[in-house]
């Protein structure tokens, strides 16, 4: 198993250096990080040719690259446009990503276990049914638009309480009490309409995953037996049958990562949550070039580490994994 | 003199008759406020800013923007602040700037006796000092092609600092500079300016020693501390030597980039004052909000066609007027900006704007559009109609690219109605699109471009500002104007000295501008300030100064 997981992270360094370089070159030349500062009178050329040594604009893509490499392998990812280091620019928003992400995966591996196990449990019943329109609707619907009307829905609601409980911006209220509760409200406040956006959509197609996993493992030869053995029907479902149904699921939450980390991009611009999606835009919008490397960079990283612990979590389901 | 009299002339408790009876001089000014409204005791005021700031140190090219200002407006030193109606008030000096009687071209200041920084030591001449001395550091390590003179810290504008040959401190408080040649818009300068001794002990320096706090405070609020990503709190400064006091105990920069969630965050109670670029659906929006009352202003940034003058056709005067007599300007004020306020008008002065004192109507002839006279101008100059209806010369069409960056609904609409009105005259308009990037940094500088719409920035002091723009060879005169007459009212006017003098001869550069035709100014953008009703005393400012001009002022409504 460990000689698995370390070939997969030797094959993941590759790829990560190509994209990087590939990143850093796009970012590069998709324009001037200095070309407003052009455009506003009374710069000199000498401010911009200042600037423009500190960025080391004068130089070859690839040497600046192999430069910012260099540094990277060290930990020390630049500074951006703006003069701050990336590192700990990157590494803020990822925290702010991650709590989002994070809570609308396991939010969303319930729900669809929820739906997904108890729509199989009553095929083509009219919970079935509601259940099977609802995923195709929410599959169908732009993460976007969800977001606006969920924003909406929240703001009426808190209207019709006639106080503000979920908020709409940001992923905290600026100096908020200092009790532990008052805290507590103010982030689950924020977190409400981002996460459950993301959740919605991750829910809708996983539930159908899990709805067709449950299936195809309760007609198992195996799941037959312990029924015919005389096992209660919960303790069938719940221990024999569940655990293998999680495979399928476990998989494509895996997959899916990069996907929400995409979404959570959108969803991050209509919450004004500054997180990586919101830093990729602006890195790009700036060309900025060290952050949108360092960018891909983290994000690499936190893709590929999640997709070993995905496969940890599979291994520990399905026995043949580990001991191949 | 309102700013002089809300920050300078009044002494006295918080909210006294004296601070009441300055305020009352603010009836005449434009904006959400014609009177000073008592306040309540404390209150915080969340606003929704745009932008954050990389750093403190606004005179750095890096942090030379309206986000920085906004929040060290209120902390650094300023000698000069502009009033809404683009006069100024000298808040940090015990009297206006003055030009010694026998050297006139020797300016003394003499900062404010009582003016302290909240550490509770003096702003002194050593201030000031240390901050000329850094704008105008040379390092011989740093000299280049790009950078002959090896200016060693970056520096956004050295303008008028760059002609002060002599720096001398007469007292702790007062100070001389000799300029060479004579500078007429000193009375703009020293703003911005933090603490010499909380600088000179920053690792960073000049260039980055104020990334991450801007140390003391000389103004009516206090940094207290940045989250970066999310807010930015001032606290009440309880040792500012100005009144009225502040009565708000803190102000909280809530940084929401997109102006779409920052009218929402409004609506749902999480801000109480938002300032975006307004668009029509956003300023319908913010009408429809309850318990939020909204302002729509005219600020110093103008929308505006500049002509390439490199350009075959372009270069004929025939064409320009052409196409000033096809565009109908009231016409786009009409259909873009009434329906955000009935006072947007045309702009008819490129130099002086409308609302700033001096300001004179230019370019009578194109006041109306007046698309026979354009056809027959073009006729004049040997254009012929060809196919489509298009004006052609010697197998060359008029037709014409307009530039302008992409995702501008205004510009969008501004492009198509213009389009539309050349077309009728005979000149094609193709509209073309780009990104910030390649429009400043590539298209303008290297003239790539027919005509440009894009907008420029006027101010209090518009003379060096204009004269950076179309004097002869001057880099950001993207059209390539050259005129004798307007070079010399800009020398003329650089070195004046008297104010009203100095708008003569502002006028006298814009009149050149529209003898020649060089550009076609439309109308001033429109800003949008709106703020929950509990709040008093907050007006926008549509100099470069915005809503935080006077933020000491500002309160929370007192229960009545």
């Amino acid at each position: 198993m460990a000689r698995f997981l370390i070939r997969r992270l030797l094959h993941s360094v590759p790829v990560v250096v190509v994209s990087s370089f590939l990143v850093f070159a796009m970012v590069a030349a998709s324009g001037d990080p200095l070309a407003e500062l052009r455009g506003r009178p009374g710069v000199s050329d000498a401010t911009v040719a200042l600037r423009s040594e500190q960025l080391e604009l004068h130089k070859p893509v690839h040497e600046r690259y192999l430069g910012w490499a260099g540094s990277a392998v060290r930990g020390d990812l630049g500074t951006s446009v703006g003069g701050e280091p990336v590192a700990p620019m990157v590494l803020r928003h990822l925290g702010v990503t991650l709590r989002m992400v994070l809570l609308a995966v396991v939010v969303g591996i319930a729900g669809a276990l929820v739906v997904g196990v108890g729509t199989a449990l009553r095929p083509r019943s009219v919970l079935d049914r509601a259940g099977s329109v609802l995923s195709m609707v929410l599959l169908a619907t732009p993460v976007f638009w969800l977001a606006g009307l969920l924003k909406d829905v929240g703001i009426r609601f808190n209207e019709l309480v006639g106080r503000t409980v979920v908020f709409t911006a940001g992923e905290r209220s600026p100096a908020t009490g200092a009790s532990v509760a008052s805290v507590v409200a103010d982030r689950l406040g924020h977190l409400v309409l981002p996460t459950l956006t993301l959740a919605l959509v991750a829910m809708a197609g996983w539930s159908r995953f899990q709805r067709a996993a449950t299936i195809e493992v309760l007609n198992a030869p195996y799941v037959q037996s312990a029924r015919a053995r005389g096992l209660p029907e919960r303790r069938v479902v719940g221990v024999h049958a569940l655990r293998n149904a999680l495979i399928p699921l476990t998989a494509v939450v895996a997959t899916d990562f990069a996907a929400i980390l995409g979404g959570a991009v959108l969803v991050e611009v209509v919450f004004a949550w500054q997180g990586m999606g919101r830093l990729l835009l602006d890195a790009v919008a700036r060309s900025d070039v060290h952050v949108a490397t360092g960018w891909l960079l983290v994000t690499a990283s936190v893709v590929v580490v999640l997709n070993l612990l995905a496969d940890l979590v599979y291994a520990a389901l399905d026995p043949r994994i580990r001991n191949p | 003199m309102v700013v002089l009299a809300l920050t300078g002339a009044c002494t006295g408790s918080r909210d006294s008759p004296g601070a009441r009876e300055a305020a009352r001089k603010s009836a005449d000014l434009p904006g959400l406020q014609a009177e000073m409204e008592e306040r309540g005791d404390r209150g915080r005021l969340v606003y929704a800013a745009e932008q954050e700031p990389n750093g403190f140190n606004g005179s750095t090219s890096r942090n030379a923007t309206i986000g920085v200002k906004n929040v060290t407006e209120n902390i650094f030193f300023y000698a000069v602040k502009a009033r809404p109606d683009s006069g100024v008030d000298y808040v940090g000096l015990e009297r206006e700037p003055r030009p010694l009687p026998d050297r006139p071209q020797v300016i003394e200041w003499q900062i404010r006796k009582d003016a302290k920084w909240s550490d509770a030591t003096p702003i002194t001449v050593a201030d000031i000092q240390y901050y000329f001395e850094q704008v105008m550091l040379k390092d011989p390590a740093k000299v280049s092609a790009g950078n002959p003179d090896g200016w060693a810290n970056d520096v956004a504008n050295r303008v008028g600092y760059d002609q002060i040959t002599r720096f001398t401190r007469v007292d702790d408080k007062t100070f001389q500079a000799e300029f060479e040649p004579a500078y007429g818009d000193f009375r703009g300068m020293w703003t911005d300016i933090p603490q010499a001794r909380f600088m000179q002990a920053q690792p960073g320096g000049w260039d980055t020693g104020l990334n991450d706090t801007p140390g003391p405070s000389a103004g009516p609020y206090l940094f207290k501390e940045w989250n970066k990503g999310e807010s930015l709190v001032l606290v009440r400064n309880a040792e500012w030597w100005g009144s009225p006091k502040p009565t708000l105990d803190s102000i909280v920069f809530r940084f929401l980039p997109d102006a779409a969630s920052s009218v929402a965050a409004l609506r749902n109670q999480e801000v109480d004052m938002i300032y975006p670029q307004p668009q029509v659906d956003l300023v319908a929006e913010v009408r429809r909000l309850d318990g939020v009352r909204h302002s729509i202003g005219f600020g110093p940034t103008f929308e505006h066609l500049t002509f390439n003058l490199k350009h075959e056709q372009l270069g004929d005067k025939a064409v320009r007027q052409a196409i000033a007599w096809g565009v109908d300007r009231n016409r786009i004020v009409q259909a873009l900006l009434r329906p955000f306020s009935a006072q947007a008008a045309r702009v008819d002065n490129s130099v002086v704007l409308l609302g700033q004192r001096g300001y004179e109507a230019h370019g009578a002839d194109y006041h109306s559009p007046n698309p026979a006279r354009a056809r027959a101008a073009l006729e004049g100059a040997g254009y012929a109609r060809g196919a489509g209806g298009y004006y052609e010369k010697a197998g060359r069409r008029l037709s014409f690219r307009l530039s302008t960056i992409g995702g501008n609904q205004l510009r969008e609409q501004q492009a198509e109605l213009m389009r539309s009105q050349l077309a009728e005259v005979g000149i094609e308009i193709r509209f073309e699109t780009l990104t910030p990037r390649d429009f400043f940094g590539v298209h303008l500088p290297s003239g790539d471009f027919d005509i440009a719409n894009f907008a420029w920035s006027g101010g209090p002091f518009p003379i060096s500002a204009a004269k950076q723009v179309w004097s002869t060879g001057s880099g950001s005169n993207y059209g390539g104007y050259s005129s004798p007459a307007f070079d010399r009212a800009a020398e003329r006017g650089a070195r004046e000295l008297d104010r009203e003098r100095q708008l003569v001869l502002a006028n006298e550069m814009d009149r050149a501008l529209w003898d020649d035709l060089a550009v076609l100014p439309l109308y001033q953008k429109p800003t949008l300030l709106a703020v929950r009703n509990t709040f008093v005393n907050i007006s926008d400012n549509p100099t470069n100064e915005g809503p935080f001009w006077n933020a000491q002022v500002w309160g929370v409504r007192k229960p009545s």
